[in-house]
């Protein structure tokens, strides 16, 4: 089934989109043998949110430098999203541990006892693991967000190379409101197609529990800290573009 | 005159901001106090006394947490409760306890903590929603305020099919209404009434029907291998099997809305400014566009469904389960969303380039 459906993905890629559709294939599965490779050394006993680090840096730099190239755009947007995940990084770590979103929660309790995996006594630091994932789930939103506002303000300067630079900021963050709000809504959508489950199961209960249960709490937390990180990073690869463009000659 | 008008405006602008400002602090205030809206009893531990009951030098270790608590709605509160709590270093399954956590809890006859159910968060969801609402209206300006409201509006169509489907009404058939009222709806609200709004939302309808057509041949002919009980929240939903269609046909539709707009916006952009373009180039440019934005958008996906399962894998793999089943177990589902998310978003390409410019050059343009 699943081989099916890569092989329709990658007849589709590589006819729309060529050569850049083929590396996009490869791309989407290296970022997905990556996300199980990490699991693994989770497992093992690698720092969690070491593993998230990495493995964060990692998938931005494959995404940005290998299927789109070495240049200004790209670099650019790999700092804004180096500081965007510092400063996201902090709050998240905060409120992660402020909201206690970490181990797992009931709904799952059937599904852990019926694979018989119930054991605690692992040498697996839960707390760490969720919040390694809010990171890894951060990146992959963000440098699709990055790259947008970079090109945006790249294409700008091409055509204008006279403009100043607070002009050039502007219209950037004017094209970045478009990116902003569908990726917002990709993410709700996202969001909504997995966590629909969870209201069914709690239907009839008092509102204010369901929104209090940890399953939502954590998914929410991880799908909002998506969408911050993304209204953060536009302005940011808005700035970095435009220093990295008036100081740098690549090339 | 103008200048005193564009004074007064200015004024109005910053009392309203002041005035949101305050609202939003106010809201804060009142969630981080609003245990009295509870049914259940709610705690807020001031003191934890920690001890450590097994010496293993592993990380099996548990402790054991003494908690002092202050009772905060319910007949007894202000007294004081007390609880044990026993947790472990992995945290999988038990609760760590911290001075400032407020608990829902269940109380016995001597007032005191019989059982925690749950931590109480809902400031915490309430702030980060507060500051994405705040920096989306900062950052994205009208943009942004339109993005808001389609949220809203999404949100509340979300309730009301919870509540129809409470009603007896069949899930999938409800989403596939809702489906194209997001389209329509979401799309006019943030790209407004125009030309390429109406390409959008055509590219969209077409695009989303296509995908599931391939979708549901695709599942329909390897049924018997799916298990879609191990969907999440299956266990509780009777009709799962359509609430996992349901989903894979919302899943991907942020995605496909978000393709089509952009592909419809930069057609329309070179057809106005070169009027006498050929299909052939119209195709090159917008294949060229879309092509960066795909495999963002797939990635994204992929990010979002796949990401959610490292826990349970780690869990799976951590108490000796084979990979191979943990991944069978607990990312088929998350994958065969992820595969056709990405099939729809590359499918809205072609479909847009090509709805579109049919459309433009029938519309006259």
């Amino acid at each position: 089934m699943i081989l099916t459906l890569s092989a329709i993905l990658f007849v589709l890629l590589s006819v729309i989109g060529r050569a850049k559709g083929i590396k996009t294939f490869c791309s989407v599965y290296i970022n997905f043998s990556m996300i199980i490779f990490s699991a693994i050394l989770i497992v093992i006993g690698v720092n969690p949110i070491a593993v998230g680090l990495v493995f964060s840096v990692l998938f931005s730099m494959i995404t940005l430098f290998w299927v789109n190239g070495y240049n200004h755009k790209t670099l650019a947007s790999f700092f804004s999203v180096l500081i965007v995940l510092i400063l996201t990084g902090f709050f998240v770590l905060w409120l992660g541990t402020k909201s206690n979103i970490s181990g797992f929660p009931s709904e799952y309790s059937e599904e852990i006892a019926e694979a018989d995996i119930s054991s605690s006594d692992i040498q697996i630091n839960f707390f760490d693991v969720f919040i390694a994932i809010i990171f890894m789930g951060l990146i992959g939103t963000i440098t699709d967000a990055a790259l947008d506002a970079a090109t945006t303000v790249y294409e700008i300067y091409q055509n204008n190379k006279d403009m100043p630079v607070s002009e050039l900021f502007i219209s950037g963050l004017n094209v970045g409101g478009d990116i902003l709000g569908t990726m917002v809504n990709t993410l709700f959508f996202a969001f909504w197609g997995t966590f629909m489950g969870y209201f069914i199961w709690h239907q009839g209960e008092s509102v204010l529990k369901v929104l209090n249960g940890k399953a939502f709490a954590f998914e929410y937390i991880r799908i909002a800290s998506g969408g911050l990180g993304c209204i953060l990073v536009i302005p940011i690869s808005c700035i970095t573009t435009i220093i990295l463009l008036k100081n740098l000659r690549l090339r | 005159m103008r200048t005193k008008n564009l004074f007064q405006i200015k004024k109005t602008k910053k009392i309203v901001y002041v005035f949101i400002l305050f609202l939003f602090v106010g809201i804060l205030i009142f969630i981080q106090n609003d245990s009295f809206l509870y049914q259940v009893t709610i705690v807020r531990v001031t003191e934890v006394k920690e001890m450590q009951t097994s010496n293993a030098k592993d990380f099996g270790q548990k402790y054991q947490q003494e908690i002092t608590s202050e009772i905060l709605n319910g007949a007894y509160k202000g007294k004081t409760a007390d609880y044990i709590n026993i947790k472990s270093d992995s945290g999988a399954f038990d609760m760590n306890l911290k001075p400032g956590d407020e608990l829902f809890v269940s109380l016995d006859e001597n007032h005191n903590i019989s059982s925690v159910t749950d931590f109480k968060r809902d400031f915490y969801l309430a702030l980060i929603t507060e500051i994405l609402i705040l920096s989306l209206v900062v950052l994205g300006r009208t943009k942004g305020l339109r993005t808001l409201i389609t949220l809203l509006l999404n949100v509340f169509i979300f309730s009301l099919i919870l509540f129809l489907r409470g009603e007896g009404f069949n899930v999938l058939l409800l989403y596939i209404v809702a489906s194209i009222i997001f389209i329509v709806s979401t799309l006019l609200i943030i790209s407004g009434r125009n030309l390429k709004t109406v390409c959008a939302i055509v590219s969209s309808i077409l695009s989303l029907s296509i995908t599931m057509v391939i979708a549901f041949s695709v599942i329909i002919i390897y049924k018997q291998s799916i298990c879609f009980e191990l969907m999440p929240f299956a266990i509780k939903i009777s009709d799962y099997q359509n609430v996992f269609y349901a989903g894979i046909l919302i899943g991907g539709l942020g995605a496909i809305m978000e393709i089509a707009i952009a592909v419809s916006s930069a057609v329309h952009e070179l057809m106005m400014k070169k009027p006498d373009i050929t299909v052939i180039e119209l195709r090159t440019s917008g294949a060229n566009i879309a092509a960066d934005m795909m495999g963002a958008l797939i990635n994204v996906l992929l990010f979002t469904f796949m990401i959610g399962t490292i826990p349970m894998l780690t869990l799976a793999m951590a108490n000796d389960l084979p990979i191979g089943l943990a991944l069978s177990y607990f990312s088929y589902l998350e994958i065969i969303r992820s595969l056709v998310g990405a099939i729809g978003i590359v499918l809205t390409v072609p479909i847009t380039l090509y709805t579109t410019i049919f459309i433009q050059k029938r519309g006259g343009y």
